[in-house]
């Protein structure tokens, strides 16, 4: 009965030590890494640069519709009549016609300013992100409309299903408090 | 406590709440079954829907582009169009509506279900408690499973790559023996400018008669200038028709390549790190780049404060690529690298490790490695043709150390002869080596009885290197004053004061000095026993590399521009 | 030291973000300009969550984690822990869409000692707070906290005791997870908890048919085989049965001294009650010492052979990486092995990067790999090594007592317990 009684003592020393031991590692752990942390988490971000405008944005993002939209920078827009976003390569007829329209969804819409200028605006609602438009202005037009992770909608994967599969890799963690776009 | 065991009686009176709850998850549960199937069924339907890859549209609207206007076909296009635009975002949102019914209908069976069971639960009636017995068996049988489970595991993961046959690439780098390039002979060698102050760094000019005069202003005697794209303070190499110097920022540390006729970049290699790389802390005097690269005629060697060491064929390809440990150095890395029939010295005095390596400059392959017993340097080695044979001569505090250069093999050291942070390296003529250092001392050494014979130490130098040649030493400061010494024994022939002082190393040539100043003015002078200037040519910009000699003409790195200077041929 | 952290800190968070509006911009049409009062737009920049949910979350969790170590060790509350489970879903499920849990954050922490990664604040918590409260209170974190656990303990309703040695199979499975999850997170290759969380799609619901079958699967399995994911699969939870393991306080089942009335022999659902050991052994002390001395010879042999199996999966695994596998389909289409391209090989070229840089990274990821594979082996054996000397061991137990490695904690065996904290024995 001694015996068993010393074997068990042994025990606890030996578990009191391990967790002693779990403690100490735990809590390196996280003094040595939140000296190194960053203070806001990290949110998906497209670099227009290197995106190919593939069209996996439409289709791989856990959401339907994707977070993905195309965002129109207004100021580096050209206002053009005949838009390369906008229409169908090959239209006939500069109208807002269906069988001129590029955009799957019909969710860029265009507004006469005045001659000859034409206001281009996305409708969130009806984009799908697949980047049709966006291919359309940046091979022929001035590059103003770029696709991009809208923040509301992103469920910040930790691990982006679109980035996985991204052409162009062009799918970044970014600091959240950097993310926040504002046109030059 | 506990109260979810309950008594017979009270479960018989709760009977009717039993059945109730217990209907109704039935309910639910059909309910959210009939809505699982409704979403799958849709989830067909929702994929036929999809406005990107519908296969009808894109002809409509090629037959209308080629020229079909007809009104009424025009508008069943735009009626289809309409549709599956409609029928996608109807799909999405009834989706949506499904999932939410889906959800509700689920939790309320879950709770009802979780409800039933609470409300119809027995307390289990176990047998009475007999003393556990040992059951040897079945352990083993534990045992076994566990590791019969894993061994198949492991065997299966040893026999999966058999499976996947698809071969696996590895960059292109093929095995197969080189052969070996042979070396320049010894004349092509003497005319060129392989080193840090040329031909076995000793500071003497091929060439006889380099041009006295020339001004950048009115590009007398300048036959081309060209840009320099990254900074360093190395000095430039020449051979044959090519020049090479090594630049260096955060971005890339870089070889570059100029048409010594014309001035035009003929190519540029970086290393491979790029900018991935941790730069160490270097002061703005040394920079990335101040060690100057080597040449043996065949490839050509760089080496940077990173540690990074780059070897090239003279056409621009990597011949191989190494990194040493980071220098640990408080202004940085400064040794000029220096080849000895085909080998690679590299002087590594770093304030942990301090050695020097020999690399096999076609291959990459360290042929040997000498530990040094010394501090930080910032001098770069020589190799002096004595009576008994050619010697590697490394100072750096304490010792001044000859080493056989093919072997590395020790064959003399004086020690504790200098102090202090060393930049100048050492001089040699006529079997007399002259090593020098601030606050330290200027000594002359017999090499061929390893002692001092004489020393002084008025007018030491911390930066620029002394030059000794023709029984004369010149001994260059950093404050402008040149001393020009008696080889042998150290008399002083005579001592003048520029205005501005120099870092680049003074070169002989012929009978004359050319000594390049931080303003950029070359100040050239007699090598004579009394002070003759002859000309002080300049050009409009700040200079810290030594110039460069060959074939009459003279290669000057200035901060921002590669000058090559001599005499326009009509 | 603190000051150059900072700074460094500081070049890190600046490094990212493109200047101004960072498309491809080419200006061909110059901005016109306008002679009505026409005002050029700013196009709507939503904002990420505030700062302030990440603080919340915390909260939350710490408080979560609190609440369930006291229903679980001083309560003594089964309805505790399960209302707690249920807040859990609403909130770390539904409104917070489970991203980023602590099963997830174990891949960040281990991404963090690979790459320029910095670890949100938040993240380190997340990772480290459950395995803190292990330590001290057991697995309650699984109890009710966890949202994956959340979902599974909301479908027992009939939970059937697995054969022996069919559960000690399928608890291997958690080991190989994990050291795979290390293994793709440590080579940057992804993070393979999170693509195959199987319930996180429930919580957005949106998910891949897939997943969501995977899912709907596994819940269907927990009514039968109470929680599924978190006994076979969940890498986290090895972690926190190490840490639960040696927990200074821990669930019991009785508040008193175990009478022995066996009540709560098949209460547990997840197999985690050990009964009490025999008391006498057949084979002496000293023939079982000779037996572990003899097993302990083979344990290198185990180890290496362990070892040297799963290295043999580099060029399998490797593949998997998007750097690898694009390196080698540029390179079958370099040989003509394949022919056209792919959107990504074609991508790839539009970067003007060399092939060969390419061809380098490649190699250097399946180094990687091939180390990482190394240890994910030696790693394995040894989990089994300890496996059976655990097996060997004579535990001395008298009483009926919660195995606290695979313990989560959830409170039902407390319900069977006759014991009342005073000490008498409610007659049924």
């Amino acid at each position: 009965m001694k015996k068993k009684n010393t074997n068990l003592t042994r025990r606890e020393f030996i578990k009191d030590l391990f967790h002693k031991l779990l403690l100490l590692l735990l809590g390196s752990f996280v003094v040595s890494r939140f000296f190194k942390s960053a203070a806001a988490g990290y949110v998906w971000q497209i670099d227009p640069k290197k995106c190919v405008k593939c069209g996996r944005c439409a289709t791989a993002c856990v959401l339907t519709p994707s977070a993905v939209k195309c965002v129109h920078a207004f100021e580096i827009c050209g206002y053009c009549n005949l838009c390369f976003g906008y229409f169908q390569p090959g239209a006939l007829r500069l109208t807002a016609d269906a069988e001129n329209q590029l955009c799957p969804t019909g969710a860029l819409q265009r507004r006469f300013v005045e001659d000859p200028f034409f206001e281009y605006t996305i409708n969130e609602a009806l984009c799908i992100g697949c980047g049709k438009c966006v291919k359309g202005c940046n091979l022929f037009g001035n590059g103003s409309l770029y696709l991009q992770v809208r923040h509301d909608r992103c469920k910040h994967c930790n691990e982006c299903s679109i980035a996985r599969v991204c052409a162009g890799r062009a799918f970044v963690r970014t600091p959240a408090r950097k993310a926040t776009f504002k046109n030059a | 406590m506990n109260t979810l065991q309950l008594p017979e009686e009270k479960r018989q009176r709760l009977l009717p709440f039993y059945l109730l709850v217990r209907n109704l998850a039935v309910v639910s549960g059909c309910f959210s079954s009939a809505v699982f199937i409704i979403l799958v069924l849709s989830f067909w339907q929702f994929n036929a829907a999809d406005p990107i890859n519908d296969p009808h549209l894109p002809k409509l609207i090629e037959q209308i582009q080629a020229g079909n206007n007809d009104p009424a076909f025009l508008d069943s296009v735009r009626a289809y169009d309409q549709l599956i635009r409609k029928a996608h975002f109807t799909a999405l949102a009834f989706t949506r509506f499904g999932a939410y019914l889906l959800l509700g209908g689920i939790s309320l069976f879950l709770l009802f279900l979780k409800l039933a069971f609470e409300l119809h639960r027995q307390l289990p009636r176990p047998d009475k408690f007999t003393e556990p017995e040992e059951n040897q068996a079945k352990t083993r049988v534990l045992q076994y499973v566990i590791l019969g489970f894993s061994f198949m595991l492991v065997l299966s993961a040893f026999l999966l790559p058999y499976f996947f046959s698809a071969p696996w690439f590895m960059p292109a780098q093929k095995k197969q023996a080189r052969p070996v390039v042979p070396l320049p002979a010894e004349a092509t060698w003497r005319r060129n400018w392989p080193a840090f102050r040329g031909y076995h760094g000793l500071g003497i000019a091929p060439t006889q008669n380099p041009p006295l005069d020339w001004d950048a202003n009115s590009n007398k005697n300048i036959l081309w200038k060209t840009k320099i794209p990254k900074p360093g303070f190395n000095s430039p190499l020449v051979w044959e028709d090519r020049v090479f110097l090594s630049g260096a920022d955060q971005e890339s540390r870089t070889v570059f390549c100029f048409d010594a006729a014309t001035g035009n970049l003929r190519w540029q290699k970086s290393t491979s790190a790029g900018s991935a790389i941790t730069l160490p802390k270097v002061s703005e005097d040394t920079g990335l780049a101040a060690p100057t690269m080597a040449t043996d005629g065949r490839f050509v060697s760089a080496i940077f404060a990173t540690g990074e060491l780059l070897t090239l064929s003279l056409q621009g390809e990597v011949q191989w690529e190494k990194k040493l440990p980071r220098p640990d150095n408080h202004y940085g890395h400064a040794s000029s690298l220096i080849t000895y029939q085909g080998i690679l010295l590299v002087q590594y005095d770093s304030a942990q490790n301090a050695k020097l390596m020999a690399f096999d400059l076609q291959t990459g392959r360290k042929l040997w490695e000498k530990k040094r017993q010394v501090e930080i340097s910032w001098t770069s080695p020589i190799i002096a043709p004595t009576a008994a044979g050619d010697q590697l001569i490394l100072t750096a505090t304490p010792l001044v150390v000859s080493y056989q250069p093919g072997t590395g093999k020790v064959l003399w050291q004086l020690e504790e002869v200098i102090g202090g942070e060393i930049g100048p390296s050492p001089a040699f003529d006529q079997d007399l080596l002259f090593f020098i250092n601030q606050y330290s001392r200027l000594a002359c050494v017999d090499v061929a009885r390893q002692q001092i014979k004489w020393e002084t130490d008025h007018n030491l130098s911390d930066i620029p290197s002394p030059v000794a040649s023709q029984g004369y030493l010149i001994v260059p400061t950093s404050f402008g004053k040149i001393t020009c010494y008696d080889g042998a024994s150290g008399a002083v022939h005579w001592e003048h004061r520029f205005e501005t002082g120099f870092h680049a190393s003074p070169i002989i040539c012929g009978d004359k000095v050319y000594a390049l100043d931080t303003s950029g003015i070359m100040r050239i002078f007699k090598l004579e026993r009394t002070f003759i200037g002859l000309a002080n040519p300049r050009i409009a910009e700040a200079c810290a590399a030594t110039p460069a000699f060959v074939d009459q003409r003279i290669f000057i790195r200035g901060d921002n521009h590669l000058y090559c200077i001599g005499s326009r041929q009509p | 030291m603190r000051k150059f952290r900072l700074l460094v800190l500081i070049l890190v968070l600046a490094a990212p973000g493109w200047p101004a509006v960072a498309t491809a911009a080419e200006e061909r049409f110059p901005a016109p300009e306008f002679e009505t009062q026409y005002e050029i737009p700013t196009p709507a920049h939503p904002h990420p969550r505030q700062d302030f949910f990440e603080y919340l979350d915390i909260a939350v969790l710490l408080a979560a984690l609190g609440l369930a170590a006291f229903f679980a060790i001083k309560k003594r509350s089964r309805l505790g822990l399960f209302s707690l489970t249920f807040f859990s879903i609403l909130y770390f499920g539904f409104f917070r869409h489970g991203c980023i849990c602590p099963v997830g954050a174990l891949q960040n922490v281990i991404f963090s000692f690979s790459g320029d990664y910095l670890l949100p604040l938040g993240v380190i918590l997340f990772f480290a707070l459950p395995l803190l409260f292990a330590l001290f209170f057991g697995r309650v974190f699984c109890a009710s906290v966890c949202p994956l656990g959340a979902l599974q303990e909301a479908v027992i309703y009939k939970p059937i005791r697995l054969p022996q040695p069919i559960k000690h199979v399928l608890g291997l499975i958690p080991y190989l997870y994990l050291g795979l999850a290390v293994l793709f997170a440590s080579t940057g290759s992804g993070f393979v908890i999170c693509r195959f969380d199987p319930f996180v799609g429930f919580y957005r619901l949106s998910a891949t048919p897939f997943m969501l079958l995977l899912g709907l699967g596994l819940l269907l399995t927990g009514i039968f085989i109470a929680r599924p994911y978190c006994r076979f699969f969940c890498p986290y939870g090895v972690l926190l049965g190490i840490f639960s393991f040696f927990a200074k306080k821990h669930l019991s089942i009785t508040p008193k001294e175990c009478i022995h009335c066996r009540l709560c022999e098949n209460a547990c659902p997840v197999d985690a009650i050990n009964p009490p050991s025999p008391r006498l052994y057949k084979t002496s002390k000293a023939q079982q010492i000779k037996h572990f001395g003899i097993f302990l010879a083979f344990v290198p042999l185990i180890l290496a052979t362990s070892g040297f199996g799963f290295s043999r999966l580099t060029d399998v695994l490797a593949r998997q990486d998007r750097m690898v596998s694009l390196a080698e389909r540029i390179h079958q289409e370099e040989t003509n092995v394949a022919t056209g391209n792919t959107l990504d090989s074609d991508a790839f070229r539009q970067e003007q990067t060399r092939v060969e840089d390419l061809y380098r990274q490649a190699a250097r990821i399946r180094h990687k790999f091939y180390i990482g594979l190394w240890v994910f082996g030696l790693f394995f054996g040894l989990v089994i090594s300890l496996k059976i000397i655990v097996l060997m061991q004579r535990p001395g137990r008298t009483d009926y007592t919660p195995d606290r490695f695979h313990c989560i904690s959830c409170g039902r065996c407390m319900e069977y317990c006759p014991v009342q904290s005073d000490g008498s024995v409610t007659e049924t």
